[in-house]
């Protein structure tokens, strides 16, 4: 019992740390980012390639958050001169792009079947680490929220053409954010690819991306703290479904794994509806008043 | 060769109904619709089961009905209940409600691929086989594609989405019934996708993933013809229906000198994106998307 519960608080922890990726990425920049899994993937795949070739793993740990970031402005690049609909668009097809490559490349990390047997990290070493890191990042996206950048990227979201109109160049702040959102993600991924020990094409695909925005949207978009509630919230929500009576064998395993994805879809449809700024509400920043 | 050519042709028509059906809702409706091609994965189950039944035209057609039907459902149950929420709202909304469906869908018909009982005659053209249904899917695809214009262009409702499409607060003004006509959208477009589900059931599998494994080819598609352009994206799908099959029908080695060597048809997409990516980089509207300013 505790230990199930121990598990689903570290993939709660995981899942908390893409999802705070994200909401800097879209709660707070407006980034309509579908293929957040590109960046945990890549985070996955440092760990992955690390394994698969006998390296020291500390290598993948290492490389992960800066192949973030690369994949960040792998992502803005081409991206550039997109508008909004083609932009998201675009991230999907990069993030399929991707596992695809990861897919028919056995050389890479072992193609379609992935890589096994990485050296699991117990959840009662791996929660204090996710708790610290989690930590950091919501003190340094606090930090960004209360900052003069995080005034541009609000702008960026609410008004791109005010953006323009004042001098500011979109492309610079999007950048920014892309990098430091991806760094951040592969982290996540680093950490889910110790917490199950396979990195694998079906471990980030969209289904997972589409797991962390529900978690971002219920939570409250353009809030850290929501963040940390969405994640916690939908995990509690799977976790509680594995206690539901199995109806005298009705319920299989399969069945368990669906009910997660409908309560997915569900949860993000009805926030929507219901209530669209989420859990936690966006705060507003208060600054010292100017003379 | 002309094998490969009839391979490509099937792929571009099924692709195109997908795409062009996705591309009426993303001009009328506004928003890049992920649940779609969930529409594609309803349509085909609907048909297989009706197919127990029923012969397999009225099965497709009923396939195709049930789809449009539903994507009426989900307009009226949830998307009008959104139509004040930013794009981003509604399209993050559309993802919820295309996973929501898979999960329904594996639900209901469990998780493993199935075929229709069909019969597989084959018959030759110039030394290359091409089977009834592959003839089946590309007629069934022109006729539903000229049915479509002529219904767009000719008839009273034809008239009133590209009314709405155009100017919807106009077209409310001057008495067009915009909800109605919104859902005859949501209608004609999912029986669309819903048809083209049927087809490609009918060419290959059924599975819970048909549609899924579709989004990528369909957005290229419709993004190369620019989105919103329904006649687009036809050029879309066989553009990226050509390029995706060019590519694993080249022999690599006897180009580069040294052993046959073809690449594996799991590249089709990554070609298909490919290939958007570059056409995007160029033109950043698609061929025939209207180029708008930008910040």
């Amino acid at each position: 019992m505790t230990g199930v519960l121990v598990e689903a608080l570290t993939l709660a922890a995981i899942y908390a740390v893409l999802t705070l990726s994200l909401n800097l990425q879209y709660g707070l920049t407006g980034l309509l980012n579908f293929g957040v899994s590109f960046f945990f993937a890549v985070g996955g795949y440092a760990v992955g390639v690390v394994h698969f070739h006998h390296w020291s793993p500390w290598i993948g740990i290492v490389a992960a958050p800066v192949a973030g970031a690369i994949a960040g402005i792998l992502l803005a690049i081409p991206t550039k001169r997109l508008d909004d609909h083609y932009w998201a668009l675009m991230t999907l097809g990069v993030a399929a792009l991707f596992l695809a490559i990861m897919n028919n490349n056995p050389r890479i990390a072992g193609g379609d079947l992935g890589t096994y047997g990485i050296l699991r990290i117990e959840p009662a070493r791996l929660l204090p680490i996710l708790a610290g890191v989690i930590a950091v990042v919501v003190v340094a996206f606090e930090r960004i929220r209360r900052s003069q950048f995080g005034r541009v990227i609000r702008v960026a979201r609410e008004d791109p053409i005010l953006l323009a109109a004042i001098g500011r160049d979109l492309f610079r702040f999007r950048l920014s954010v892309l990098m430091i959102g991806g760094a951040v993600a592969a982290v996540g991924g680093v950490a889910l690819a110790y917490w199950l020990t396979i990195v694998a094409p079906p471990v980030f695909s969209l289904d997972q991306t589409v797991i962390v925005w529900a978690m971002m949207i219920v939570g409250g978009r353009g809030n850290n703290y929501g963040s940390l509630v969405g994640a916690l919230l939908l995990e509690a929500i799977f976790i509680g479904t594995r206690f539901l009576p199995d109806f005298g064998g009705l319920l299989t395993g399969t069945d368990y794994a669906l009910l997660r994805i409908l309560i997915v879809g569900a949860s993000l449809v009805l926030v929507l509806m219901v209530r669209r700024e989420g859990v936690v509400r966006e705060s507003k920043v208060r600054y010292a008043p100017l003379d | 060769m002309l094998s490969r050519a009839i391979i490509a042709a099937v792929f571009a028509c099924e692709l195109a109904l997908v795409a062009l059906s996705f591309n009426l809702g993303y001009r009328v409706i506004g928003f890049a619709n992920f649940a779609h091609v969930e529409f594609v994965t309803v349509g085909a189950f609907i048909a297989l089961t009706a197919a127990d039944y029923l012969p397999l035209p009225a099965a497709a057609l009923t396939g195709a009905v049930v789809a449009g039907l539903l994507a009426v459902v989900l307009n009226v149950s949830i998307f009008q209940k959104l139509r004040e929420a930013s794009v981003g709202t509604k399209m993050i909304a559309s993802a919820g409600v295309a996973v929501g469906l898979r999960g329904v869908v594996q639900f209901v018909w469990g998780v493993d691929p199935r075929r229709f009982a069909q019969p597989t005659r084959l018959f030759a053209i110039d030394g290359a086989q091409m089977s009834l249904i592959q003839s089946v899917v590309i007629v069934t695809a022109i006729v539903s594609v000229v049915v479509f214009s002529l219904l767009l262009k000719f008839t009273r409702i034809g008239r009133n989405v590209r009314a709405v499409a155009d100017n919807l607060t106009l077209a409310e003004a001057r008495g067009v019934p915009t909800g109605q006509v919104l859902n005859q959208v949501w209608f004609i477009s999912g029986a669309m996708a819903g048809l083209a589900g049927v087809l490609v059931g009918l060419d290959t599998f059924v599975r819970p993933e048909l549609g899924i494994s579709l989004l990528v080819p369909m957005f290229a598609a419709a993004i190369v013809g620019g989105a919103g352009s329904p006649f687009g994206a036809i050029l879309g799908a066989a553009l990226v229906s050509t390029a995706s099959t060019a590519v694993v029908s080249i022999d690599f080695g006897e180009i580069f000198g040294g052993n046959s060597f073809y690449l594996g048809s799991e590249y089709k997409s990554i070609v298909a994106f490919s290939v958007l990516i570059m056409i995007l980089a160029i033109r950043p509207s698609g061929f025939f998307g209207e180029q708008r300013g930008r910040a």
